[in-house]
């Protein structure tokens, strides 16, 4: 049938993709080599490896940072995607898109890059705040975790904007005259109306956001410089830095597994935040 | 009255802040460009901001720095390459999955769509060992199969979009017309698929041109592409150099987005409601 | 260009035929056995509620699916597995599908392209079609810039440049508001009528159907219900789903008297109307429960103090074409109450609410059906 042969590219690639992780699967089981990116017979042992508290505080960092950075970015967002579903004016929508979009068309390591730059002791942030004379010396924000959340709160900004722009503009703005139609003043129409038919944008929002930031690599990396390390560099030191690849596997995959759990938990307590039920974005 | 000037005042006031607010997250969205524009420009060799004075000197090393220079071609090559094949595939994966419909579309539809969720070291390191174990470690064509890989998800989905708004019934006109499948797909369909393949084209060029994790699994410092090289840079040195290395991208990345709006729309491309 | 030669002794030439004609989807029958011949130079419009099989009719004869099961063939030529684009017929769709990325010139062209047709000949006969459609100065202008009439007549045009057998048309005029839908409809006759193509006219408007056509096909549930020229159908509804469909209709409950010589009727709670003539009497056998439908044209409330089965007018409700009166059996007007549709045209304004009237129908135009 054409539709098939159509298709057929597209599977191949995504055939050898699953070949790819299949691998990296079947890797986990297999016992390390230590010098050699050979591999031994079947054992258990990466995973006994990996499950020790050291590697688990690595993941329990991770989920932390993913959460602290989603609360950030909702916070951060929502104003700036209000404004872009609202404007009335397509200049000042147009200038809006544009200055959100930028970042998120130059790539990872250039804006990881920037943070470095904004928070070193000789940045932006220890300029500003020493020369307002709101600390009297530096302080030391690049290589600590609160450094790595503020560069993946930017990171993310771009999507997280997008998508509450376009849950928004789909709120009738009817409701809102209603509102007030019935008396209820702008504060009141927001927190009693707006927000909560923005929920399930804020919520899948937030899981997508989640979701992606588990997986961060160049942020925490630059920005932590070697001292915040979230599952991606984890499984970098083991494989690239080690050569041990079924120990980067075995973890890769733990943390895949408790990635999944957490968001397939979050997903089923998400509803009773929105007020129903809804598909990840 | 004393009561609508208060209303207007209170008003205007909420206005201001809100207009504030977002000025203000607006400034730290952007303030990091500014930055490194700044320390691009700095004499010395600290990082710091605001400059000491103005100089291009590392703009001339960025320029001149072979490994750059060699991965800046591998950049060109591999993302070149890797576009005009996802485009060409991914569009007849999109016909295929909303023209055709063949049976289990809606698993292959959440196949092709899979890379997005997949976390780029995964993919990396699985790629790593399936080379290994095949023979292709080192190669550049592993490079262009993972960057194919990443982008396919965003021209399917951009081409998708296109056809669905496609009127059916236009094909049905050109058939009763007289032209045949393969003709009216030329005459007809390809030409009104248009915006949804130039937006593909544009997510692939810059998804591929920017993707790091994976790569950096998979490559070797021949082939390996520039966010790579950079990152490797930035482990190493702290000099401004890739300072002007990311203004330079970040301006040639902005003139990109700005002929795209030109021709296509940017709002037309991200398929964002339009006025309400 | 040549007008079909009738009353010459000619036998009309069948362009289209349909045998026994069957379309399913899975479980769904959209058309049921539909056998029908469409006579050269004629307009034939297939007329029918929403749902009742005359859209994929319509899309069998194009050709973008072969029948489930039965034959077409278009000028002698068995085309039932002949995909559309090898038939060489002309189509206007019910929301025009003008291609959006070309102009007027390169819509009216496509068909032209795709037979090959030399570019100076094409110039030419593009602009011919353009003429005949009174869109000559719109050869530069894109579908968007076009009003909803202007992008029919461009529909029109670029199926008809090609000269092909027959012109099928999908509710062409559907989306049209009505001034404009009055119009085009002139024209659309005017049009065939010059050009002389067979022509096959999907409608759910009646009104259109019985202006337009040479003959009528009023289809229900995917099958036939009557094949006649719009008097035939309006004057003489074989079913009656045709009655109701085509046209306003009053039906009056009643029971079967006698059948000799003819049918009479005797109504309810009013008086008694005689049919003449031996074949109205059809299947009925007195003491059949029978409704007479009858047209409001045909229908006349005549002041009546004191004749036979009288009624007392409650209500009148004047909507334009026809008024709307509210009734009730008896002269006391305490019996059943029921409407009628009269027409105030022929027979002036009805008697105001409390009079005491008769109905008087006039029997031969009134139809008699047994009940649903």
């Amino acid at each position: 049938m054409a539709g098939m042969v159509l298709l057929a590219p597209s599977l191949l690639a995504l055939a050898v993709m699953l070949a790819a992780l299949g691998f990296l699967f079947q890797f986990a089981f297999r016992a390390f080599i230590p010098g050699s990116i050979l591999v031994g017979g079947w054992t258990l042992e990466n995973f006994s490896r990996v499950l020790r508290p050291l590697y688990l505080s690595y993941l329990l960092d991770t989920a932390l940072i993913s959460l602290y950075t989603t609360v950030l970015t909702v916070l951060l967002s929502y104003p700036v995607a209000y404004a872009l579903a609202r404007a009335r004016s397509r200049a000042a929508r147009s200038a809006l898109l544009v200055l959100t979009l930028l970042p998120f068309f130059t790539g990872a390591v250039i804006r990881a890059y920037s943070w470095i730059l904004m928070l070193g002791n000789e940045g932006f942030l220890n300029g500003v705040l020493v020369r307002l004379g709101i600390i009297p010396s530096p302080y030391q924000f690049l290589f600590t975790q609160k450094g790595v959340i503020i560069g993946l709160v930017h990171f993310s900004m771009p999507v997280m904007i997008l998508i509450l722009a376009a849950a928004l503009s789909h709120v009738d703005p009817n409701y809102e005259r209603s509102a007030q139609s019935l008396g209820a003043g702008p504060v009141r129409t927001f927190w009693t109306v707006t927000l909560p038919l923005s929920m399930p944008g804020i919520v899948s929002g937030g899981l997508v956001i989640f979701a992606w930031t588990c997986s961060a690599f160049p942020t925490p990396a630059l920005v932590g410089g070697g001292r915040v390390k979230m599952i991606a560099n984890v499984v970098e030191d083991l494989a690239l830095e080690a050569f041990n690849w079924p120990g980067g596997a075995a973890f890769a995959m733990v943390s895949l597994a408790a990635t999944f759990v957490l968001i397939y938990a979050l997903q089923r307590f998400a509803p009773r935040l929105a007020g129903g039920h809804r598909e990840v974005a | 009255m004393d009561t609508a000037r208060s209303h207007r005042r209170r008003a205007a006031l909420r206005r201001w802040l809100g207009i504030g607010t977002v000025v203000s997250i607006m400034a730290f969205v952007c303030i990091p460009t500014v930055v490194v524009f700044g320390v691009s420009v700095n004499p010395g060799e600290i990082l710091s901001f605001p400059p000491d004075g103005f100089s291009l000197a590392w703009y001339l090393r960025a320029l001149t720095y072979p490994q750059f220079q060699r991965a800046v071609r591998n950049s060109l090559w591999v993302t070149a390459i890797s576009t005009v094949l996802a485009v060409t595939i991914g569009t007849a994966a999109a016909i295929a999955l909303e023209r055709h419909r063949p049976p289990g579309h809606r698993f292959f539809a959440g196949l092709v769509l899979s890379p997005l969720i997949i976390p780029g070291v995964v993919l990396g390191l699985g790629l790593l060992i399936l080379a290994a174990a095949s023979g292709w470690v080192g190669s550049p064509w592993l490079l262009v199969f993972a960057h194919i890989l990443v982008a396919l998800p965003f021209v399917v989905r951009s081409v998708w979009v296109s056809l669905q708004n496609l009127d059916p019934m236009l094909e049905r006109a050109a058939a009763s017309l007289g032209a045949g499948p393969v003709r009216a797909f030329f005459t007809v369909t390809l030409p009104l698929l248009r915006p949804g393949i130039l937006a593909g084209v544009l997510f692939s060029v810059v998804v591929s041109f920017n993707e790091f994790a994976a790569s950096l699994f998979i490559s070797n410092r021949v082939t390996e592409i520039l966010p790579v090289a950079m990152f490797n840079y930035i482990r190493n040195y702290t000099d401004p150099t890739i300072a002007a290395v990311s203004t330079l991208l970040i301006v040639a990345t902005a003139i990109l987005v700005l002929v795209a709006d030109r021709i296509v729309g940017m709002s037309r491309i991200l398929q964002i409601q339009g006025d309400r | 260009m040549a007008t079909p030669t009738r009353g010459e002794g000619a036998p009309d030439r069948v362009v289209v035929r349909l045998k026994r004609v069957r379309q399913a989807f899975g479980r769904l029958v959209a058309v049921e056995d539909l056998s029908l011949d469409i006579r050269e130079g004629e307009f034939l419009s297939i007329l029918g509620p929403s749902g009742c099989g005359k859209t994929t009719t319509l899309n069998l004869i194009a050709g973008f699916f072969p029948p489930t099961s039965g034959t077409i063939e278009v000028a002698g030529e068995d085309v039932t597995e002949k995909p559309a684009y090898l038939r060489g017929l002309g189509m206007v769709f019910q929301n025009y599908a003008l291609f959006p990325h070309m102009t007027v010139f390169d819509n009216v062209a496509y068909g032209l392209r795709m037979r090959k047709v030399p570019k100076p000949e094409i110039r030419g006969r593009v602009r011919e079609a353009l003429a005949l459609v009174h869109l000559e100065r719109y050869e530069d202008v894109r579908p968007r810039q076009l009003s909803g009439g202007e992008q029919q007549r461009v529909a029109l045009a670029r199926a008809l440049v090609y000269h092909p057998p027959v012109l099928l048309l999908d509710e062409p005029l559907a989306a049209l508001d009505k001034k404009l839908r009055d119009e085009m409809r002139a024209e659309l006759k005017e049009i065939q009528r010059r050009v002389g193509i067979t022509t096959v006219f999907v409608t759910h408007d009646q009104q259109e159907a019985l202006s337009l056509s040479d003959r009528i096909v009023v289809m229900s549930r995917g099958r036939v219900e009557q094949v006649g020229d719009p008097r035939e159908i309006y004057d003489r509804p074989r079913t009656r789903f045709v009655a109701d469909f085509v046209g306003a209709v009053n039906v009056f409950p009643g029971r079967v008297a006698s059948t000799e010589g003819g049918l009479r009727v005797a109504l309810d709670g009013l008086g008694e109307v005689a049919l003449a003539g031996p074949e109205r009497a059809g299947a009925f056998r007195p003491g059949d429960r029978a409704d007479l439908f009858v047209r409001p044209e045909s229908v006349r409330l005549a002041a009546n103090p004191g004749g036979a089965a009288p009624a007392r007018v409650r209500q009148i409700t004047y909507l334009g074409q026809h008024t709307e009166v509210r009734l009730a059996c008896g002269a006391d007007g305490n019996g059943p109450g029921f409407t009628l549709l009269v027409e105030e045209k022929g027979q002036g304004a009805p008697p105001p609410p409390g009079t005491v009237v008769c109905v008087e129908i006039d029997p031969r135009h009134a139809q008699v059906f047994p009940p649903e």
